[in-house]
């Protein structure tokens, strides 16, 4: 980030260009107004004590940290509002959330392309993880988890990751 | 092939970062989004979010409020202005309390409301109805066949109810944006411009609103015209009975205001009560009367206006009156309305204040708890700011800012700072230069800035001990002494070798600049009202200094911080420093006045 932009300057620049579409990601899930633009609110807080890693405002990676921690505190503030304490993580994820990842067939067989296909609870986790750099309390304050909860699902994602680039490599032996 | 975790944990090194562009491809670009209108508390919150530093006095005072229940601004309906509804108007101690069916006004000020009116009317439209409020005005155009167009303007700050997806950003006059809204079949055209907002209700086409509303021109009231009337100073005052429960939470003193906060604890439940006293200044309240009561009350001799709300069975509570050019409120909940007449019959002037500023506890135990070995070396107090440096025999400091944030604004590079947590819950920034850390955050109307060699949790834990007694004891009063001098910031025409500037403050009555070098050297210089500032007391470490022919200084130095003070034309100036004695006398001699 150009060292003379201050973190208000930077984080307003990130703030009107991501406003729509984590309203848009909050609202989907939420189908309240008043709701996703909490979850929008408290997206945008939650970036802010994060904001020491996010390297530039505007860029497809900060578009993605954005929409995870938008997901999640949706999800939170669903089941909340809900109060359907019983209602599974997984359960959310994949009722309410589209996981459709579209691969291009050049991408096929990739690691990034195995990653991309895991199961959406893994997949952010081990993004954050790996890709953003956060550590696993970090990543259990961004998303509400234990951390726990987080070395757990690390460790989920990476079991399914094997079976995917195995089940990959399998059909390739064929 | 089997993958262990090892191969694994190398694999999402390495590719993660790239499953990024696969991913992005799920979600939409910003062109593909229809824009939202968010709603204006969303806004609000937001706001405090990204300029924290940015908001006006008066907003701060607004925020204040937000312990009690009653909001400010509600949504003020077509109807709410309409004037079918006969709206009751008394002459309130000079001002204007507007009673409608769904709410009151209250209005604080001299000032003529000015209105205007569109020049270009669509075709076939006439008059039938005009009328003119203190803070809005109203026409009302029909034509033969039936058509309409309301034409409004607002002084004031108005939330519109609408919802955002049946509005959407229309253009107006180049480069302002109105919004359209649909609903009930009924078209609004709402804008804000100068110092107004307006809205045009019609049954006309979209195109015919946007060419009524582009021919509306814009009024803009200067501040000075809404304040300069009044040269009434102000005087601070508490209420001397508080109901049983209660004690005294925050304190908070403006230039024309004083707020006090009282919280009792009682099962576990938080329950607080406000009152506040203001010199009148044209701003215009509006209470909601949702599932309220409205009625006057009386106590020596003054008109009151009780609102009084349910909401989940605790009924809510607000009580303002006007008595000679202040303005009183008292707001709570879960008290009876004679424990508020009672407490708002024991107003008084606050006993305490004085020329200046009143202490009610120590200086020195500003920071609880604080690391060992260092002690306080300098305070300071002028107008709500205090400073305060700690210094310890090896070399430790701790420097300590409080002021009242209104208006203050500093950059710093964002690679080096940090967001944490201070006080449970307070969003704080940590910027780390060097071994220099600084600390800021905000809390209660209060900006906090603690500056230190320390390790960062340790600058933490003080953080959190300042908070935790400022909560308890906020005891500074401002009442008055400089109000109508000009604060007029100094330049510096020299600066040492290599220095850069790091940060700066300013806000009416008050300047501080710091500069620092790449290696560690520092330089901070602050400007304030002589009259407003009190120094010291510093102990034998300080030496007389000749900065010209007319003009003294004094030097103080200890453990490596040297700080040369001096005064002149109304303002004191101070430098501190860890550079020698000479540069800082070199660098006073050339502040511009």
């Amino acid at each position: 980030m150009d060292g003379n932009t201050t973190i208000d300057d930077a984080f307003e620049l990130m703030f009107e260009e991501y406003k729509d579409l984590l309203y848009h990601v909050a609202f989907k899930i939420l189908q309240d107004r008043y709701l996703a633009e909490d979850a929008v609110n408290t997206t945008f807080w939650r970036a802010l004590e994060n904001f020491s890693k996010i390297s530039k405002p505007v860029c497809p990676k900060t578009k993605q940290f954005l929409a995870i921690i938008c997901e999640r505190v949706s999800i939170d503030l669903l089941r909340k509002y809900r109060q359907e304490e019983n209602i599974s993580l997984d359960a959310l994820d994949y009722n309410i959330i589209d996981t459709t990842v579209s691969v291009l067939p050049e991408e096929e067989g990739s690691l990034q392309a195995a990653i991309a296909r895991l199961p959406k609870a893994y997949r952010e986790v081990i993004l954050l993880r790996y890709s953003y750099g956060y550590s696993a309390h970090e990543i259990a304050q961004m998303l509400s988890y234990t951390e726990m909860k987080v070395y757990k699902t690390i460790e989920r994602g990476k079991r399914k990751l094997a079976e995917l680039l195995q089940q990959e490599k399998d059909d390739n032996d064929i | 092939m089997k993958f262990t975790d090892d191969m694994l944990e190398q694999m999402l090194s390495e590719h993660a970062e790239k499953t990024i562009e696969i991913l992005d491809r799920s979600l939409p670009d910003a062109d593909q989004i229809s824009p939202h209108v968010f709603s204006r508390r969303f806004k609000r919150r937001m706001r405090r979010l990204i300029h924290p530093k940015k908001r006006p006095c008066i907003r701060q005072i607004v925020t204040l409020k937000k312990a009690a229940v009653f909001i400010m601004c509600v949504s003020f309906s077509l109807c709410a202005l309409s004037i079918n509804v006969e709206a009751a108007q008394t002459k309130f101690l000079g001002r204007i309390v507007q009673v409608f069916p769904d709410g009151v006004t209250v209005h604080y000020s001299k000032t003529p409301f000015s209105p205007v009116t569109p020049e270009y009317i669509p075709k076939g439209l006439s008059e039938i109805k005009r009328k003119q409020l203190h803070d809005s005005f109203y026409i009302e155009y029909r034509s033969e066949n039936g058509d309409y167009l309301n034409y409004k303007q607002f002084k004031g700050n108005w939330t519109y109810d609408y919802n955002p997806e049946n509005a959407e950003n229309t253009p107006l006059n180049a480069d302002e944006n109105a919004v359209f809204v649909t609903e009930n079949d009924v078209h609004r055209l709402i804008w804000v411009e100068g110092d107004f907002e307006y809205e045009i209700a019609s049954s006309l086409s979209k195109e015919e609103m946007i060419k009524t509303a582009e021919s509306v021109k814009s009024v803009y009231l200067s501040f000075s015209e809404e304040t300069s009337s009044d040269s009434i100073k102000f005087v601070p005052s508490e209420p001397t009975y508080i109901p049983k429960g209660f004690s005294e939470y925050s304190y908070c003193s403006y230039k024309n205001s004083n707020s006090i906060q009282y919280l009792s604890e009682e099962h576990g439940c938080k329950n607080y009560l406000t009152f506040e006293k203001s010199l009148i200044d044209g701003s215009t309240y509006y209470y909601s009367s949702e599932n309220a009561e409205i009625k006057t009350v009386q106590f020596k001799g003054i008109e009151a206006t009780l609102v009084r709300r349910v909401s989940n069975e605790i009924p809510d509570y607000l009580l303002m009156w006007v008595d000679k050019n202040f303005m009183y409120s008292i707001s709570a909940s879960d008290i009876s309305e004679n424990e508020l007449i009672q407490m708002a019959r024991s107003v008084r002037i606050k006993l305490s204040h004085s020329n200046g500023f009143t202490q009610r506890e120590a200086f020195s135990d500003e920071i609880l708890n604080l690391p060992e070995n260092l002690e306080c070396v300098v305070h300071e107090n002028s107008y709500g700011f205090i400073r305060m440096i700690y210094q310890g025999q090896n070399g430790d400091y701790l420097k300590f800012f409080r002021f009242l944030s209104d208006g203050t604004d500093y950059q710093y590079n964002l690679k080096d700072a940090a967001a944490v947590h201070v006080n449970k819950d307070r969003h704080a920034v940590l910027i780390t230069e060097n071994d220099k850390r600084i600390l800021i955050w905000e809390d209660g109307g209060f900006q906090y800035n603690l500056i230190s060699n320390l390790p960062k949790d340790e600058l933490i834990d003080a953080a959190n001990n300042v908070c935790i007694y400022i909560n308890i004891h906020n005891e500074f009063t401002y009442s008055g002494g400089q109000d109508t001098e000009k604060f007029v910031p100094s330049k510096l025409k020299y600066l040492p070798d290599g220095m850069k500037e790091f940060s700066r403050r300013q806000h009416d009555a008050f300047l501080s600049i710091s500069y620092q070098r790449e290696n560690g050297d520092y330089l901070d210089f602050e400007q304030g009202f002589t009259a407003l500032t009190s120094w010291g007391p510093y102990d034998q470490h300080t030496e007389d200094v000749q900065l010209s022919a007319e003009q003294d200084a004094v030097f103080v130095s200890k453990n490596g911080v040297n700080i040369l003070l001096w005064s002149n034309n109304g303002f004191s100036y101070t430098l501190t420093s860890s550079l020698p004695k000479e540069e800082l006398i070199k660098t006073a001699q050339n502040v511009i006045s």
